[in-house]
């Protein structure tokens, strides 16, 4: 019998966190979390009260059963953050002020419409007694109304007018904006000026949120070692009088300063030297993060710690999840709700697909600079338009890239680039199985490219960009170059990849078998293995 | 069985002789399986659209001919129908209903209507069932064709009504696997619910006593086009242009010919498409392709028999689209005894396989592939012209050949989708 049970704790913070469930961050997490916790670790997510819808939403999108998880909430958040998010990304989903008037009013309207009826229902023989209740009913409901009206037109006028002219503002201007180019302008503008005053409010605001939530681990959990799974908080590792233990997963931002020009870039590579800095412990995923991004980046920050590189798991296959053809395409038909319309300037609502009617060629991410989604884009566009290959490309980023924005809109891809963000993991599962080929063109990942895994364990080729971090991948496992040549492509060769892609798409079984086989070798070290080190690290460190 | 035949717009052209060959094959294919049908065609009723000529063929197989008006009718004066007697179609409302109002019954004494392209600018009343006939999807392979990138353009708006009506369709027909595949891919429309029916193609009786005079005393290669994008001009004349830098001594001409292609060249001035984008850049293109420009001569848009004179007349046909449904210029040029010159992509590939064409193919967007077919089918006129199908076999593809094929895919389309 345990004497004690074991304890994992971990923080969940973010300037603006991303809760989709193909973040890699929030994957990696999961599957840390998932077999400590099935092994019986007590794992604590402390978190602020901004922060706790989403850490429910990353948890429980990746498969994590938030009853056997305690989240310490600790009521830190910064209100103004959210304004300020808010403003950023408004919400399309909204429904405009008067639809949920009329909504509201809708059960009321029709018990007023019959009682009217019964009113006016009238016969010589119930005359008497409707005349005096109509009358009454009349006379009621002009007064009644009258001082309902008078009451809450003083009460609501004033917000009522802010409320409205802000809305008709915003309106307009979404009207106009689609309309005439010089409105448009205007208002990217005037979100624009605002942009400078933005970029240094919003970091300073996350600072005093990292303080105060530092000084409420401190009181709540003064002597426990907390792991941090991304370095983006840096202020709270400084602040934190516990030891801390900081996955630092890549520093892409420094990789590519100019494409994250604007990205508060300076802000979270500041947060990244603070974290590392102040680290008890680091983690990499890979050998080529830690030497050439960790250590050649924040050296003399990180000489003298235990610095440990663990790959992440892979998956595996899981037979009892296939489906039949058909099943598949049918439940695949059914999450088409979820597409969403990321150009309300070229289509009213988002396309409508016939899954199973094309080959799906699918990239889990979140679109960032360096996702090289663009390259992706080009090559689709070359096979659909000059190889007349009947592909569609999904996409689960929330949105894309500006880069990509531009060149769908430019190319005209609407209807062949699909958006699904955001979409749970069984529904990921699902666009995994449905898909003839996932390519992963990113330039820059922390360590190994899971999607790769993913793709393969349900019988579906995968791509991906030969960039350093694939090719450890399978290096660590000593798999000859020769295996795994074929399956990487130069990253800014989008000819190239549209050659590859239609190669896969026409050699599919057997470069899946192929993949298998290395995945098979590769997958002797699972998520199970890579939560137990991740624990054992963080229990190292908290001894020493 | 009534069968309505609605020609929705102001077609006249191709779509308008497709359309009249589908009333006739389905009147023609459904009296062959010995199946009695009603038919109705119905077309707008607008002065100097069409003459009583048009119809005459029809008339003469029993169809009827009904002119109507189009007219827009606000969703929910028809939805508060389908509150009542046809619950089931409440949730395909739209916020507007064409109706084809011919005076009479708007058509509701169909059974069933065939809608002659989707171009619709709203749905239709949800409780009428309709087979909508779609051509192409050129916008996802030549996207310039619907307008400048960063504007938002109204093609794209109008497009989204578009593939409504085809979504919303019983079945949608098409002549193509290629456009088929559009459909389901592009458009979203259910597999099961796309039917390719046979391609049909009229092959005309050359009248040789209607003979011009030849355009060019030099033999030419008739460039058939029109003066949308899609048609590929620039890459085209940059191949003529590699070729004949390199044959400066080929006698050979190129004579241009077919709608609006008179914009290419100064006659067009006075058109008001004249300063088009497009047009000019062609134009550009000719002026400093010297070796094109020369031999270059446009004849426009011509009547059928010219057309057939000169087609007669030619050494070579060539059609460089980058897209499209397929070309009948291909088959006639072959009917005629001409060979083709032709880019390649998919409609092409299964014309060629349909109608058992041999032309000389070529990549639409290297020009160094069209100079190349050159270099290699020029040399070999007899060869290209021995290998052209008899006149037998496009006989074989005529609609009234096809038209019992035509119909059984139809009236099996209908059992299969049509409650």
């Amino acid at each position: 019998m345990k004497q004690a049970k074991e304890r994992f704790d971990v923080a969940y913070l973010g300037l603006w966190p991303i809760t989709h469930k193909s973040e890699g961050l929030n994957v990696l997490l999961c599957d840390t979390i998932k077999p400590l916790v099935d092994d019986g670790v007590q794992v604590v997510v402390h978190t602020t009260d901004r922060h706790h819808h989403r850490v429910a939403l990353a948890l429980e999108g990746n498969g994590v059963d938030l009853r056997k998880v305690r989240v310490e909430t600790h009521r830190v958040g910064s209100i103004g953050l959210e304004w300020i998010r808010a403003w950023r990304f408004p919400s399309r989903e909204g429904r405009s002020l008067f639809a949920r008037i009329k909504s509201r009013l809708a059960p009321t309207a029709r018990w007023a419409t019959d009682v009217a009826i019964w009113l006016l229902d009238m016969t010589l023989a119930n005359a008497l007694v409707k005349i005096p209740a109509l009358v009454l009913f009349a006379v009621f409901g002009m007064i009644a109304g009258s001082v309902t009206a008078l009451l809450a037109g003083i009460a609501l006028l004033p917000l009522a007018l802010v409320y409205l002219a802000s809305n008709v503002a915003i309106r307009t201007l979404n009207a106009l904006k689609r309309r005439f180019r010089v409105a448009h302008q205007l208002y990217v503008l005037s979100k624009r000026a605002a942009r400078p005053a933005i970029a240094r409010i919003v970091p300073e605001l996350y600072r005093l949120e990292q303080e105060r939530f530092a000084r409420a681990l401190n009181r709540k959990a003064p002597d426990r070692l907390i792991f941090f799974f991304s370095a983006f908080e840096g202020h709270v590792v400084k602040m934190l009088k516990s030891r801390a233990v900081v996955a630092f997963p890549d520093a892409v931002t420094a990789l590519f300063p100019t494409r994250f020009a604007g990205y508060l870039a300076s802000h979270s590579l500041n947060s990244m030297s603070l974290a590392v800095e102040h680290a008890s412990g680091l983690v990499c995923y890979s050998k080529f993060v830690r030497d050439q991004q960790l250590v050649r980046l924040f050296g003399p920050l990180v000489s003298g710690k235990p610095v440990e590189v663990i790959p992440q798991g892979y998956f595996v296959s899981d037979v009892r999840r296939q489906r039949s053809r058909c099943e598949l395409v049918a439940a695949l038909n059914k999450q088409t709700f979820r597409l969403k319309n990321v150009f309300p300037t070229l289509l009213r609502k988002p396309p409508v697909v016939q899954f199973g009617e094309f080959d799906l060629i699918l990239y889990p991410t979140i679109d960032r600079p360096h996702k090289n989604t663009t390259t992706l884009v080009r090559a689709v566009e070359h096979l659909i338009r000059r190889r007349h290959r009947n592909v569609k490309l999904l996409l689960t980023t929330p949105a894309p890239t500006e880069d990509v924005m531009k060149l769908i809109t430019s190319r005209r891809l609407q209807y062949d680039v699909l958006f699904m963000p955001s979409v749970p993991i069984d529904t990921l599962d699902l666009l995994f199985q449905g898909a003839s080929l996932m390519v992963h063109p990113s330039l820059a990942e922390g360590g190994d490219i899971f999607n790769f895994s993913r793709a393969v364990s349900v019988g579906v080729p995968a791509l991906m960009a030969n960039v350093p971090v694939a090719r450890e991948m399978f290096e660590r496992e000593g798999i000859a170059e020769s295996v795994y040549r074929d399956w990487l492509f130069s990253p800014i060769e989008w000819e190239d990849l549209a050659d590859k892609m239609e190669w896969a798409l026409d050699e599919s079984a057997g470069l899946v078998e192929q993949q298998r086989a290395t995945l098979e070798k590769l997958a002797t070290y699972d998520f199970r293995q890579m939560a137990r080190r991740y624990h054992q690290f963080c229990m190292k460190v908290a001894s020493t | 069985l009534h069968i309505a035949v609605i020609l929705p717009e102001r077609y006249r052209g191709g779509t308008l002789r497709g359309a009249l060959n589908i009333t006739r094959m389905l009147a023609i294919g459904a009296a062959a399986c010995g199946q009695h049908i009603s038919l109705s065609f119905g077309h707008l009723d607008e002065p100097g659209l069409y003459t009583p000529e048009d119809f005459s063929e029809l008339r003469e197989l029993g169809v009827s001919v009904r002119p109507f008006r189009r007219e827009f009718v606000r969703g929910e004066l028809i939805n508060d129908l389908y509150q009542t007697w046809l619950p089931e179609h409440a949730h395909s409302s739209s916020p507007e209903y064409v109706v084809f109002n011919d005076g009479i019954s708007n058509f509701e004494d169909a059974d069933f209507w065939v809608l002659v392209s989707d171009r619709l600018q709203a749905c239709i009343p949800p409780h009428r069932p309709y087979a909508v006939v779609v051509y192409d999807y050129i916008q996802r392979y030549v996207p310039e064709i619907f307008g400048a990138p960063e504007a938002s353009d109204p093609n794209w708006h109008l497009y989204e009504q578009y593939a409504e009506v085809t979504r919303r369709a019983a079945f949608v027909m098409c002549t193509t696997e290629q456009t088929r595949r559009d459909c389901i891919t592009y458009v979203g429309v259910p597999g099961d619910q796309v039917v390719v029916f046979p391609m049909e193609f009229d092959l005309f009786e050359y009248d040789a006593s209607l003979e011009k005079k030849p355009v060019t005393k030099d033999p030419y290669i008739l460039w058939t086009t029109n003066s949308t994008e899609h048609k590929n001009h620039l890459r085209v004349i940059d191949g003529l242009e590699m070729y004949f830098a390199k044959h400066p001594d080929s006698p050979l001409k190129i004579i241009m010919s077919g709608v609006y292609t008179h914009l290419f060249s100064s006659q067009g001035k006075s058109d008001p498409h004249y300063e088009l984008d497009w047009p000019r850049k062609v134009r550009e293109k000719i002026r400093t392709s010297t070796e094109v420009k020369q031999r270059l001569k446009i004849i426009g848009n011509v009547s059928d028999a010219e057309y057939s004179s000169v087609l007669k007349q030619a050494s070579w046909l060539l059609h460089g689209a980058l897209y499209d449904n397929g070309t009948f210029s291909l088959i006639e040029a072959a009917a005629l005894g001409v060979p083709s010159i032709s880019s390649k992509y998919p409609a092409i590939v299964e014309e060629c396989r349909n109608f058992k064409l041999q032309p000389a193919l070529f990549d639409p967007y290297d020009p160094k592939s069209l100079e190349y077919a050159l270099v290699e089918a020029l040399p070999k006129h007899a060869e290209y012209r021995s290998r052209l199908p008899t006149r037998q076999h496009l006989t074989a593809r005529n609609y009234k050949s096809l038209a019992p094929e035509y119909w059984t895919t139809f009236r099996r389309s209908m059992e299969r989708l049509v409650a």
